[in-house]
């Protein structure tokens, strides 16, 4: 993240996370300070690493700026947009650190060759994080356009021993979830976007045959309820009363009336939350009922 | 600067928002936390409108306003939402309290009570003390215990 006035010192907030367990960005960037790396046209670059403090909202690039200007993380209204007025009122690029770490490749090998990558509107590389069931979790960085099952196959290894393939989720705890049926879906923004779905963040997470769709579907409600910045109503107060109609559902006291309003719940979190964590919630919790409907059904009380 | 707010010409000074260049030229929008006192915030999401050629629907309280922009506060779906997040507000009102005026005007006559009311906030915060100004002139904000127990019995059991 960089202020576009240069005088103004660099920064980039990391969660925890990352900073604590791996150590590695800030010692990457202390040791090109070392090294006398940090310069732009022949002046000094300084890059100040500041620590999250957990918050995922914080990921949102609004809240994020809060955050770093010391005030409670939460979501700022748009516009006026983080470029027109962004960290203390300046304009501001954000940038996900994904962004920096395809930069040296790009640097050798130009910028045509990344273009070549991809297809579509969707040009280069993904890096996703493949986790769950498979037989080998772990990151891998594929061109746009490979399929999901492509990609569970080559790189994961196909399923775990024992396990049976049931859904898989892409982009995070607010991301769609898929059935088996989906697999041929490119990865790519316009694909995803068709399919009403995001790749997010790139995380992909397989669930075996033993899952519970209601009670993920309540997890992930009760993620954001957990997770919400409580600016906005429909995600304060919707996420929470999403994950007690779920909990409800679960422990056999919900009716069919349940699953109208947490379809109405979600139209509503959808297009009258201030950002995509309320606007994104409802997805998991929907593409749960929408593909696996008979176990949201044989759990309610007639 | 000119806009357009449902069908009507309306004059607006640059920086203005939608909401106060609606409320000026005599258009009420539904709305709890927009207030002359304050800074735009964007918390309630109940003066959501419609603009033309834009999508999604922004808040008209935290949307700047635009020379020739047409916005529509009025429509089928914006009232369905608006039931919606007041419903949802509702949700959170004690069983047999007295509920926020401005809250029940909003919701005059939408008998939508699909969540119940008392939640689970409620019951949680009867087991503590509740809050209380030590000013006589103000009134507790936190809904006293009696008024909770109906609410903690009305619905199914939340862990």
């Amino acid at each position: 993240m960089r202020p576009c006035d240069r005088r103004e010192p660099r920064l980039c907030l990391l969660p925890p996370r990352i900073s604590r367990r791996r150590g590695d960005p800030p010692r990457a960037i202390l040791k090109a300070d070392e090294a006398e790396l940090l310069e732009l046209d022949g002046e000094p670059f300084p890059i100040e690493v500041v620590e999250g403090a957990g918050s995922y909202v914080c990921g949102e690039e609004t809240a994020l700026l809060e955050s770093l200007e010391g005030k409670r993380g939460v979501v700022r209204a748009r516009p006026p947009y983080p470029a027109q007025a962004g960290l203390y009122g300046r304009p501001t690029i954000v940038s996900n650190v994904l962004t920096f770490a395809i930069l040296p490749s790009i640097l050798a090998r130009g910028g045509s060759w990344y273009a070549s990558l991809g297809t579509g509107r969707s040009s280069g590389t993904m890096v996703l994080q493949l986790g769950g069931r498979v037989k080998q979790p772990g990151l891998v960085e594929v061109p746009f356009g490979m399929s999901l099952r492509q990609v569970l196959d080559q790189f994961g290894g196909g399923m775990a021993p024992g396990a049976r393939f049931k859904a898989v989720q892409v982009g995070g705890p607010l991301g769609s979830l898929f059935p088996s049926s989906k697999l041929d879906l490119p990865i790519c923004y316009d694909a995803f976007a068709q399919a009403g779905a995001v790749l997010g963040h790139g995380g992909i997470v397989v669930y075996d045959h033993e899952t519970d769709m209601v009670d993920l579907a309540r997890h992930f409600m009760a993620f954001t309820a957990y997770e919400s910045c409580g600016k906005c109503t429909p995600c304060r107060i919707g996420s929470v009363r999403g994950r007690e109609i779920l909990e409800r559902i679960q422990s056999g006291g919900g009716s069919l009336d349940d699953l109208a309003l947490l379809h109405d719940l979600g139209e509503t979190m959808k297009v009258a939350s201030l950002c995509a964590l309320g606007g994104r919630a409802p997805y998991p919790v929907l593409t749960a009922i929408e593909h696996f409907p008979s176990e949201f059904r044989s759990k309610l009380n007639a | 600067m000119k806009l357009t707010i449902n069908h009507r010409l309306v004059v607006a000074s640059p920086g203005e928002t939608v909401y106060s260049a609606a409320k000026k030229a005599g258009i009420a929008i539904p709305g709890l936390c927009a207030s002359d006192h304050l800074n735009p915030f964007g918390s309630c999401r109940l003066c959501l409108c419609e603009v033309e050629g834009q999508a999604g629907l922004p808040a008209s309280c935290t949307t700047p306003v635009r020379e020739g922009m047409v916005v529509h506060t009025e429509s089928e779906r914006l009232t369905r939402l608006r039931r919606n997040i007041l419903e949802l507000y509702r949700s959170e009102q004690p069983a047999g309290g007295e509920h926020p005026e401005a809250l029940e005007r909003l919701a005059k006559g939408w008998g939508w009570r699909r969540y119940g009311i008392g939640s689970r906030r409620c019951a949680r915060r009867s087991s503590t003390t509740p809050i209380r100004f030590s000013r006589s002139t103000m009134r507790s904000v936190s809904p006293a215990p009696a008024a909770c127990e109906p609410a903690m019995k009305s619905k199914a059991p939340m862990p």
